[in-house]
């Protein structure tokens, strides 16, 4: 059930990022929520409800947006199954793990894409896209995570104390 | 812990396994999976709503907009409307006269009319890498694969893929796309790509060290051209130089068409594609 809405969500947070947000950019440049709504969930829910996150929302932007299913498809997977088991014993409501993680992995996102999609293609200008890009992202993404991560924290935490309570009450 | 990394190492193998061979299998497809089309008919109608509420925002900032600019807007569009009347009646005029002719030299019409699908535009690609954007018409309204899109100012790019009730569409400004074109001025041929390090322009590229480009020349779609048809006006040239490699001589176009506030395109319905031969003399053989 619980994977039900997920995927839910998920659809929800792609269709508001792409046909939303994604047309109000700042010198060219959308922070990208789907990212830090995958990662916010790896971190407070753990590496497998990340990564069935990840593989949903890489599986939507691939079939709607690029020439071949695949590649942010492993991208976002690959990230939020990092994210969610190398934060599984920390510390939630500090302020620097969702920036720390966001910075992080939208870091590894353009590089993997740079490398998978660019530098293989032949284009060798990595400094361009490194400026005109990766740069402006981060900072974007670091201010959109702080928004998804500590509206996110308290609903999911809500809704584990009343599952908790349901159980209790059962037994 | 051992266990714990050979957990991690093989839900990383997996992955990468899985992602490639989804990669291959689904490489340059023209229309969209069965799921794919499934989760459309949830997903489009939302899309819809969702790209008409920020249309409307977009047109509320917009309002807020200073009156200078708005009069200063105005002065310049009155003196545009009147250049484009004078030129009008020209080219009317020049149509008239270009009748006659064809009428002299019985020659076929050889700019066929167009049959147009207007669609909007419902979300545009996440990410910043590519420019590619979904619209809200596809299959069933009789879209398919490489048709070009325009709007009333120029060439925006083709169909990439075609899905029930939706079309994904690539712009020319996309890093993928190269449009064989030519200039008005005086038809050398030229080749228009997308590039990927500037905004919202792309590169111009000839092989003919004799050819005659200015600064200035308007750039349209040649006959060369295996989905476009000839004529379509894509872009004016703004500098030469950049990245050109020695063999090839490359200035940047900035394309007609504005990119950043695209909301309504249209679609050229009629196929223009050439089919390849071998195909061709296989139906004649039937």
């Amino acid at each position: 059930m619980e994977f039900v809405v997920l995927f839910i969500v998920n659809i929800l947070v792609f269709i508001l990022q792409s046909s939303v947000v994604s047309h109000f950019e700042i010198m060219g440049i959308t922070a990208n929520l789907m990212l830090m709504f995958v990662i916010s969930t790896a971190i407070i829910k753990g590496p497998g409800k990340g990564l069935f996150c990840g593989i949903v929302m890489g599986l939507l932007q691939d079939f709607y947006f690029c020439e071949y299913v695949g590649c942010n498809f492993f991208i976002y997977a690959l990230i939020a199954y990092i994210a969610g088991t190398s934060c599984k014993n920390l510390v939630k409501d500090n302020i620097f793990l969702p920036l720390i993680c966001s910075v992080a992995s939208t870091l590894i996102y353009n590089v993997l894409f740079y490398v998978i999609n660019v530098f293989l293609k032949g284009y060798i200008h990595g400094e361009v896209f490194l400026l005109k890009i990766v740069l402006p992202e981060t900072v974007c993404n670091a201010i959109a995570i702080l928004f998804v991560y500590f509206t996110l924290l308290p609903v999911y935490e809500f809704l584990d104390s009343r599952s908790k309570k349901y159980v209790n009450k059962v037994v | 812990m051992k266990k714990l990394l050979s957990k991690k190492r093989w839900i990383i193998t997996l992955l990468v396994i899985i992602s490639v061979v989804l990669a291959v299998f689904t490489y340059n497809r023209a229309t969209g999976s069965k799921l794919e089309d499934t989760l459309a008919f949830v997903i489009v109608p939302l899309q819809n709503a969702g790209s008409s509420i920020s249309r409307g925002i977009g047109n509320i900032t917009s309002r807020f907009k200073g009156t200078d600019a708005l009069s200063e807007e105005n002065r310049i569009l009155k003196d545009e409307l009147l250049s484009a009347r004078a030129e009008v009646s020209r080219l009317r005029m020049l149509e008239e006269d270009t009748r006659k002719l064809e009428a002299l030299l019985q020659m076929s019409d050889n700019y066929p009319d167009y049959e147009v699908q207007g669609a909007y535009i419902i979300s545009k690609d996440p990410g910043n890498w590519y420019k590619s954007f979904t619209v809200n018409k596809g299959s069933s309204s009789g879209i398919k694969k490489d048709m070009p899109v325009i709007t009333d100012q120029g060439l925006v790019g083709k169909v990439s893929r075609v899905g029930v009730n939706y079309a994904l569409v690539t712009s020319i400004i996309d890093d993928s796309e190269a449009v064989t074109s030519k200039s008005l001025r005086t038809g050398d041929i030229c080749y228009v790509n997308g590039t990927f390090s500037k905004d919202d322009t792309c590169i111009m590229q000839y092989y003919d060290d004799k050819a005659d480009f200015v600064v200035g020349d308007e750039i349209v779609t040649s006959q060369l051209s295996k989905i476009y048809p000839a004529g379509i006006r894509i872009g004016y040239i703004t500098e030469f130089g950049g990245e050109g490699n020695g063999t090839v001589n490359s200035g940047l176009i900035s394309p007609a068409v504005n990119f950043k506030n695209l909301s309504y395109v249209l679609i050229l319905k009629n196929n223009f594609e050439q089919k390849p031969i071998e195909e061709t003399t296989e139906t004649e053989s039937k």
